[in-house]
């Protein structure tokens, strides 16, 4: 039989090749832009009076991926993140050594400007703190402050930033309503909105499921991916599977140490260090 | 210890009872066909069924711990294995048990399989080779796994040899064709048994390091 005798249709394999061409094209799950780091730490200490929290930690944290951080309570991957746009600051006594930069500035720097360096850092926190007012006013709160007062520019932050945050469809007709009246779920994705609404760069998150439902958390970790196209995200959790779901890189953190770090997808099959082995599977922490 | 390790080590545990269920399947089986023992042979082919019934079990086990553990690292790594070497270690009780089903052709036939050449060398490098496949397994031991991956080459070796010197005595011969045939398939079955050891042995190799060592020609830097 020649090729021309070959009993396939032509048409038919035409459709099926224009078919798999419009498929999205399977990508690993790890960014591959080439840009520096945005969030860089040489060397960071801090200090809780004498007790360091977290001890000489030396990672770069990349654009448009998410980094998490695990490990056992007590293990300082909280500290971390908050040291990032100096939350620590409010608990007294505390002091940090070594660098950590955000855009290449040194956060710790005195010349630093804090409410800034928190627009630009924006945080979501372990159970979702809407504040006592509605919807839109939850959103507009941090734009008003940077002294945005034009209603129609108002509006159309509100708008994006809900949009962002897949709340947008389910709020978009009770902007007035509280913000309290919504789920647990919901107002975790609200108090994201609010994080996005300054415009910020970096997102950090500390543990931002843990008080919600599977099928809230699952919306979450949606919005996680979604966001990750335009903002640098770093999620603390304690959920290990989340962790490999979520994230492009992986920090393992133990007694204020930097035990591991480095793509999720090798951190979760083949840890090198056997710490972070036992963590993960369960052996210890 | 957390309940995942306990029933990881039981599972390990059954795999490698398995093994040696195998081990002693592939030596009956060609006891049989050496001693012309057609009963002996139809009973490796009866006993498959026990280690069918235990390859889904042991599988039915690791998509239980996949569901209900959500196992990371070294835990994912071996229960990944052991799905792989069970199937592995069934197939190559299937192909014992078909070695032992040929035993009534072989005495029908009148075959003698000492006059041809090598093939001595190849039961004896594949019953070798699947007996340190077994205990590599239980040790983990990825020195004795590249050991048993490197065997394969004698046992194509021998495969070879004797296919030949089969085809050279038979291929001419009136009739020749159905012993030719009988006995082609029982070295056949021995080769592929070879393929199948360097396959559990790839994959001991992968729960050790997490390198994945097979097709490294395919990738342009050597592995995966």
């Amino acid at each position: 039989m020649t090729l021309e005798q070959t009993p396939v249709d032509v048409t038919e394999m035409k459709h099926l090749h224009k078919f798999h061409s419009a498929l999205p094209e399977h990508t690993e799950r790890v960014e591959t832009n080439t840009s520096g780091p945005v969030i860089v730490s040489d060397g960071f200490c801090l200090y809780y009076g004498p007790k360091a929290g977290v001890r000489d930690i030396t990672m770069d944290i990349y654009p448009r991926a998410v980094t998490a951080i695990i490990g056992p309570s007590g293990c300082g991957k909280s500290t971390f993140l908050r040291s990032i746009n100096r939350m620590n600051d409010l608990i007294p006594h505390t002091r940090a050594t070594g660098k950590l930069a955000v855009n290449g500035q040194d956060v710790y720097d005195k010349r630093v400007n804090l409410v800034n360096l928190r627009q630009q850092v924006g945080m979501v926190f372990q159970r979702p703190n809407p504040f006592p007012k509605s919807i839109y006013d939850n959103i507009a709160y941090g734009p008003r402050l940077q002294g945005i007062r034009k209603r129609s520019r108002l509006d159309e932050i509100v708008e994006k930033c809900l949009h962002d945050a897949a709340l947008w469809e389910e709020a978009k007709d009770e902007l007035k309503k509280s913000a309290l009246a919504l789920s647990g779920g919901q107002q975790q994705r609200l108090c994201i909105a609010r994080a996005l609404a300054t415009g910020p760069k970096v997102l950090l998150m500390d543990e931002p499921c843990s008080a919600l439902d599977p099928v809230a958390t699952g919306r979450i970790e949606e919005l996680i991916r979604k966001l990750k196209t335009d903002y640098t995200i770093v999620i603390v959790t304690h959920n290990m599977q989340q962790a490999a779901r979520v994230s492009d890189r992986t920090a393992f953190f133990c007694l204020g140490d930097l035990i591991e770090y480095g793509l999720t997808r090798d951190v979760f099959t083949n840890p090198t260090n056997k710490q972070t082995e036992d963590y993960i599977t369960g052996r210890f922490g | 210890m957390a309940e995942l390790q306990e029933r990881l080590e039981k599972l390990i545990l059954r795999l490698d009872l398995m093994g040696m269920r195998v081990e002693q399947a592939l030596a009956d089986a060609l006891r049989a066909i050496k001693d012309g023992e057609v009963e002996a042979g139809r009973e490796v082919d009866r006993r498959d069924s026990a280690i069918d019934r235990e390859e889904v079990e042991i599988e039915q086990e690791c998509i239980r711990l996949l569901a209900l553990y959500q196992p990371t690292a070294i835990d994912l790594r071996t229960i990944c294995t052991i799905i792989k070497v069970n199937s592995d270690l069934e197939r190559i009780a299937d192909l014992a048990a078909s070695i032992g089903k040929r035993v009534k052709h072989v005495v029908e036939d009148g075959i003698d399989f000492d006059r041809y050449d090598s093939f001595d060398s190849l039961t004896e490098t594949t019953t070798d080779t699947l007996g340190r496949t077994v205990r590599t397994l239980r040790a983990n031991d990825t020195t004795g796994a590249q050991g048993v991956i490197d065997s394969d080459d004698l046992i194509d070796e021998s495969y070879r040899r004797f296919v030949r010197s089969v085809l050279d005595a038979e291929g001419k011969k009136t009739g020749g064709v159905e012993a030719a045939m009988t006995m082609i398939n029982v070295a056949k079955a021995l080769e592929r048994i070879g393929d199948l050891c360097t396959n559990i042995a790839e994959d001991i190799i992968f729960l050790r390091t997490g390198d994945i060592v097979r097709h490294a020609e395919a990738f342009e830097n050597g592995s995966p």
